[in-house]
């Protein structure tokens, strides 16, 4: 798997060693540095060294507690907070961001489609009920009378079609008493 | 799905606080082991984890959303550590300590019941020899030995194949070897 020559063998496998140390090598480097630790011993030794150097780093790094007081997160949490408030940079290179403008422009496309459905309802029923009373004139639904109530007339409307209609309500015909009051002559 | 670190910092420059407050509880533990191994006191310690991260609130506006975050932190962290080695060298007196210093390094940690001082000294010592690394060198080592970091990790972060980063690595503690008082003292070969 390696060349022949001992040296370009060590050359390869040198930089490798603290890596197999640490047994951070892929299966199949390891075996060939494996392989090659067991015929030579420049190899062997430097791989000692390099176990001794990371045993002495390793002391050192085992010994503190490895995170910071919440004092410091809540003082830089308070900072960043501050930054974020308009008086630091994001005023300047961004004045709104990304997300919240497409939210307000989302928000701008449902208001007007909105408006847009406020005036075309409108319109409908503008047209409806100019249609159904270009004539002035509200009929009681009773049928049978066909009396002919003017709208202008302050004595027939709403209070005769009200007294009616609430007789039929307290009757217990709710629909019936709608349609006394609101039935609209074609 | 979670939100990649560089979201989360555009969301930050766009004004919502809580993107740095993911990337913060991603990275305080990372960057307060590395800034540990340089064996100041916990309050010192604290006061630059804080520095580093008042960087990321000012500098955020200059972050490049095509850079990995993880490498830009870690590059502040490197240099503000750096930064307060050299203040600290210029403040205390080095050549006076030093040889003391040295002898002390002698001794076992375990025999000596200034243990914890005499780790302090070392890692001193050690960030010393770290400081005059090439910056690669060190920062693979910072981020495998002291921020726990798998080869694979490193390779993301720094953006650099695996087995440039395992060469990295050999380099680095090659040179650490010669250079550092501790590494010397301990190395006993065959």
């Amino acid at each position: 798997m390696w060349k022949s020559n001992e040296d370009e063998e060590c050359g390869i496998v040198a930089p490798l060693l603290t890596a197999y140390v640490e047994s951070a090598l892929p299966p199949v480097m390891t075996a060939s540095v494996k392989a090659h630790l067991e015929t030579c011993a420049n190899c062997r030794e430097e791989k000692k060294r390099i176990e001794a150097v990371l045993c002495e780093l390793r002391s050192l790094s085992l010994l503190c507690e490895r995170a910071p007081g919440e004092a410091v997160v809540g003082n830089l949490l308070r900072e960043a907070e501050k930054a974020c408030g308009g008086k630091g940079f994001f005023k300047r290179i961004m004045p709104r961001a990304p997300e919240s403008a497409a939210v307000i422009s989302l928000c701008r496309k449902l208001g007007a489609a909105a408006a847009c459905l406020s005036i075309a309802f409108g319109g409908m029923i503008y047209f409806h009920l100019s249609k159904n009373n270009i004539s002035g004139e509200l009929v009681s639904a009773d049928s049978q009378s066909s009396e002919v109530v003017s709208l202008k007339s302050a004595n027939c409307y709403p209070y005769s079609v009200l007294s009616e209609s609430e007789n039929t309500f307290l009757n217990g015909d709710a629909a019936q008493a709608m349609k006394h009051i609101y039935t609209l002559k074609n | 799905m979670e939100k990649t670190d560089e979201q989360l910092m555009r969301e930050f420059v766009a004004g919502d606080p809580g993107g740095f407050d993911v990337l913060l509880e991603r990275y305080r533990r990372p960057v307060f082991s590395i800034i540990l191994s340089m064996g100041r006191d916990r309050e010192i310690v604290e006061d630059v984890f804080q520095e580093i991260f008042l960087k990321v609130i000012k500098k955020a506006e200059t972050f490049d959303g095509e850079r990995r975050f993880a490498s830009w932190l870690f590059k502040i962290v490197d240099n503000t550590c750096i930064d307060v080695m050299r203040r600290d060298k210029t403040a205390r007196r080095w050549n006076a300590g030093g040889e003391e210093a040295l002898n002390r390094l002698a001794v076992s940690p375990e025999a000596n019941p200034d243990a914890e001082l005499v780790a302090k000294e070392r890692r001193e010592l050690l960030w010393e020899t770290l400081a005059v690394l090439p910056d690669v060198q060190r920062s693979v080592i910072l981020l495998r030995e002291f921020a726990g970091y798998s080869y694979d990790e490193i390779s993301g972060i720094l953006s650099r194949p695996l087995n440039t980063v395992f060469s990295d690595m050999h380099r680095g503690l090659k040179r650490l070897r010669e250079t550092w008082p501790g590494g010397q003292i301990h190395v006993e070969v065959e």
